[in-house]
């Protein structure tokens, strides 16, 4: 069992996604931006880091960078459903930035589940 | 007193001096008289010395006192002659002429006066001067007066010459009225002098043919019209028109020639553009055609006859042009009456279809011809095919659909997502802690059912927001096809036979393999609907059948598609036909526009084919449909064939090349990633002094020049780099991504040469955008 921290501004989202891996066994917790996931991910480094891309404050790239950066065997799940502001395909961008898998929004929990698993090589 | 014979004949040798002596004695008998007065008055010499006539004899009755008064004058005053006025002679056959004459007066012994009156015939027309009416004898002098000034003012004012010539090859001009002036640049009296011949004015090349004319008219006593052409004095080039007639004279032999000649070059002119003018009507690319006030028709140009298929006799009248184009029933129709009943032109476009049945769009006016009171004298109606034109709208229209429904789609799929994202997780989550083959359960599963039908939907407008090529790759089509249609085989009915035929050797194209799967399954799926909602399978006895096929295409000139153009070069064509219900071409025009759909509102989305044609376009290839309705669809897609040693695709290069500049290197991947991930080349640089070296080389190599400044530098450093860039080239934009706590803004931004700046930490949505602006605008600058 892992523990896994939880970076999405959405709340609906963010909560689906920790009942999601609170049921299947797993220790998570929520941070609604790149600031207070950095922040919470040294306070109490994961095992693994789910995070959106387009949020307020620190979007989830530069996040992505900054972990990496900071911790790098961090094992990171870039998801996304696309930006506002304009029609940008990042999850690519992501995965090249250091993030193992990245799932497209809508996905179902399964589809996490198993994502979760691959990334932590169970 | 005994007189000789002949005696009685003067010895005058003019025949125009007219001159006769008699006796102012009772019976004022005439004694002699010059051969021109005896043949005037057709009275020969021995009626003269028989004594017969008398001067009286020959004298109007009107004029008889006052010649005789004055006369008696002139003798009691003791003079020696008369001048008489103008007075009226009676000559042979009643004839009456004017004379002006002197009479000498010689006195005789016994009293008696020997007169000898000279004179001139002073008529004018001689044989055709009708007789005054008898009227008061002041009152004819006056009128006779009057009408002479009115008839020289007359022959004055015309715009023209009068004239009377000799029948000889110098036209020899006797009289010529004033308006020879302004034709020929002659005097009269220089054409009558013998200063200039008439006939030498006349153009070499025409003489021939009036001289012809004119003597056949006179041999048949006609009168003759001519139109030929003069050099005048200024030896200007005129069109003249003439006519005349023949005068015999005396003994009927043909004495002169009298007529008018006036100028009509500017009419020649005239019917000379007019000339030009119909021709270019006959020729005009625009059917035209012109009808009566009535709207009778009187003309239909070639044009008219090619578009339609009808000529004159099958369009007798406006109603019949309109017709020829729409239909009597339609709005359209009313309205052209209503507006050209009231006086006013009439434009419309009408979908017309012609007489193979082929259907184009006419562009037709119809406009009132009025005179200067305003009425109606014509129609002028005026048609001319737009198809062309109406296409290249319709495909505008189309684009700018699809436009909008991308910036719809990029405007709320994100939100959309997280939506779906919580819609679908919860509900798998409830799923999952409700016991198997419950009501709740099934209820539930409903719900996951509905979202991904919502999650695919927005996945196909997404098609339309993503611009981006991201994972393009030289791929072998043939695989991705097999690939695609092993994701299809699945949902083929047993009834309905999926068929894969291809060419062979690699079939390489540069393309999206996740985009070319989309293509070829939702093509696939068309045509499984299309099999599906044919009535006549019904039962599942008749097969349906759908066959995918791949193929090279080597195209050399420009080729028209049945709905496309294929431009020059080599393409793969990836075909999938099916023998469903087909298509009608009013569907055919519609059915790649975003939400047109045929379907049942729960089978299809009406984004599939539209997410085929964006694909398709994307990839640089075209698609075209061949159908019929009831008779099943072909849809091809040409996809160009990747040329290894082949320039980048123009479409690639237009997205322009970025120099970016990191010192400190916090920007430099991310950025480099997301700016080639939107297909611009990008050279990325942690060093700025090399980057500046690269850039002063070759400036216009770049479109854009980003600057990332790392929290530590200091300000004065990235402003002095940015004026470095933009010394080295002025017209080069410079994107500056700064901290936000150091002061960028004001005056010296602006005298560093920075074009926009962007606050870090950067968000990249907004920082491709606003990258993706100034490119664009640098690249439409270095078109112009």
């Amino acid at each position: 069992m892992a523990n896994v921290l939880i970076i999405d501004d959405d709340d609906m989202v963010r909560t689906m996604l920790l009942r999601t891996l609170t049921r299947g066994g797993h220790t998570a917790v929520g941070a609604r931006d790149g600031i207070e996931g950095v922040a919470a991910f040294r306070e109490n480094p994961a095992d693994l880091v789910i995070t959106d891309i387009f949020m307020p404050n620190q979007e989830g790239l530069a996040t992505i960078m900054e972990l990496r950066r900071g911790f790098p065997s961090i094992k990171i799940i870039a998801i996304s459903g696309g930006g506002a502001r304009a029609s940008l395909d990042v999850l690519p961008v992501a995965e090249a930035l250091g993030a193992q898998k990245t799932l497209r929004k809508p996905f179902t929990p399964a589809e996490v589940m198993d994502a979760v698993r691959e990334v932590l090589g169970e | 007193m005994q007189r000789l014979a002949g005696d009685a004949v003067l010895p005058v040798s003019d025949d125009a001096l007219l001159v006769i002596q008699w006796r102012d004695a009772p019976g004022h008998r005439i004694d002699a008289a010059s051969p021109g007065a005896l043949s005037f008055l057709g009275i020969g010499a021995e009626a003269v010395e028989g004594e017969h006539v008398g001067v009286l004899d020959i004298l109007h009755p009107s004029d008889r006192e006052r010649f005789l008064d004055e006369i008696a004058t002139a003798r009691r005053r003791g003079r020696d002659r008369v001048r008489h006025a103008d007075h009226r002679v009676i000559g042979r056959g009643g004839l009456v002429a004017w004379w002006q004459t002197v009479t000498l007066l010689r006195p005789e012994p016994g009293g008696t006066v020997r007169c000898t009156s000279h004179a001139f015939d002073v008529t004018e027309d001689s044989d055709e001067r009708p007789v005054p009416p008898e009227t008061d004898k002041a009152d004819t002098r006056r009128d006779l007066h009057e009408s002479e000034r009115r008839l020289v003012t007359l022959l004055g004012n015309l715009s023209g010459m009068a004239y009377r010539r000799r029948v000889d090859d110098a036209w020899t001009m006797l009289f010529a009225s004033e308006g020879c002036r302004q034709l020929t640049g002659y005097g009269p009296e220089e054409l009558t002098g013998g200063a200039a011949g008439y006939g030498s004015l006349v153009h070499s090349e025409d003489r021939a043919r009036i001289a012809g004319a004119m003597r056949e008219a006179i041999a048949r006593h006609r009168r003759f019209t001519l139109t030929y052409r003069i050099l005048d004095r200024a030896g200007e080039l005129k069109h003249v028109w003439e006519q005349g007639v023949g005068v015999p004279g005396a003994d009927g032999a043909l004495e002169a020639v009298e007529g008018f000649i006036t100028d009509i070059t500017g009419l020649k002119t005239a019917e000379e553009s007019l000339h030009t003018l119909s021709l270019a009507v006959a020729q005009s690319p625009v059917a035209v055609v012109i009808t009566d006030a009535l709207g009778k028709t009187a003309y239909v140009n070639p044009r008219f006859t090619a578009m339609t298929g009808l000529d004159l006799t099958a369009v007798p009248d406006l109603e019949a042009f309109a017709l020829s184009f729409t239909e009597p029933g339609t709005d359209q129709f009313r309205a052209m009456w209503r507006v050209l009943s009231g006086g006013e032109t009439w434009y419309g476009e009408l979908p017309a279809r012609r007489g193979d049945g082929e259907f184009y769009w006419a562009s037709v006016t119809i406009a009132p011809v009025k005179d200067a009171l305003g009425r109606i004298t014509n129609f002028i109606g005026t048609a001319d095919d737009v198809t062309e034109r109406r296409q290249a709208e319709e495909q505008l229209r189309r684009a700018q659909k699809m436009q909008a429904v991308g910036v719809l789609a990029g405007g709320i799929a994100h939100d959309f997502n997280n939506i779906l994202t919580a819609i679908l997780g919860y509900s798998h989550l409830a799923l999952d802690s409700l016991p198997e083959g419950s009501e709740v359960r099934d209820d539930v599963a409903q719900v996951t059912i509905a979202a991904e039908r919502a999650k695919g939907l927005v996945q196909q407008l997404l098609t339309f927001s993503r611009k981006e090529k991201v994972g393009r790759e030289v791929v072998d089509l043939r695989a991705v096809v097999v690939e695609a249609l092993q994701l299809v085989q699945p949902t083929v009915p047993l009834d309905v036979t999926l068929r894969f035929l291809s060419d062979d050797g690699a079939m390489m194209v540069l393309a999206a393999p996740t985009q070319i799967h989309q293509v070829v399954v939702n093509l696939c799926k068309n045509a499984l609907d299309a099999i599906g909602g044919d009535d006549l399978r019904g039962g599942g006895d008749t097969m349906g059948e759908i066959v995918v096929s791949l193929s090279y295409a080597a195209v050399g000139a420009t080729k028209e598609l049945a709905r496309a153009r294929l431009n020059p070069g080599r393409y793969v064509c990836l075909t999938v036909a099916d023998t469903g219900a087909g298509m009608d071409p009013a569907m055919i025009d519609r059915i790649f526009e975003p939400f047109f759909t045929t379907k049942a509102v729960d089978k299809g989305t009406g984004l599939g084919l539209a997410a085929v044609h964006g694909i398709v376009a994307d990839h640089g290839g075209v698609i075209d449909v061949v159908s019929t309705a009831g008779q099943g669809a072909s849809f091809s897609v040409y996809l160009p064939l990747h040329d290894p040693n082949g320039p980048q695709r123009a479409a690639d290069r237009e997205r322009g090349r970025i120099l970016l500049i990191d010192d400190e290197r916090t920007m430099l991947s991310m950025a480099g990633r997301l700016l080639r991930s939107q297909g611009f080349q990008v050279v990325a640089s942690a060093s700025s002094r090399r980057a500046l070296a690269l850039f002063t080389i070759a400036p216009d190599r770049f479109d854009l020049v980003v600057l990332a400044q790392s929290p530590v530098a200091q300000v004065w450093k990235l402003l002095t780099l940015a004026r470095a860039f933009a010394a080295a080239a002025p017209g080069i934009p410079i994107l500056v991504c700064g901290d936000p706590d150091s002061d960028l803004e004001g005056a010296a931004i602006e005298a560093a040469g920075v074009t926009r700046i962007l606050r870090t930490p950067v968000v990249p949505d907004l920082f491709v955008t606003l990258a993706g602006q100034l490119v664009d605008e640098r690249l439409a600058q270095k078109r112009e």
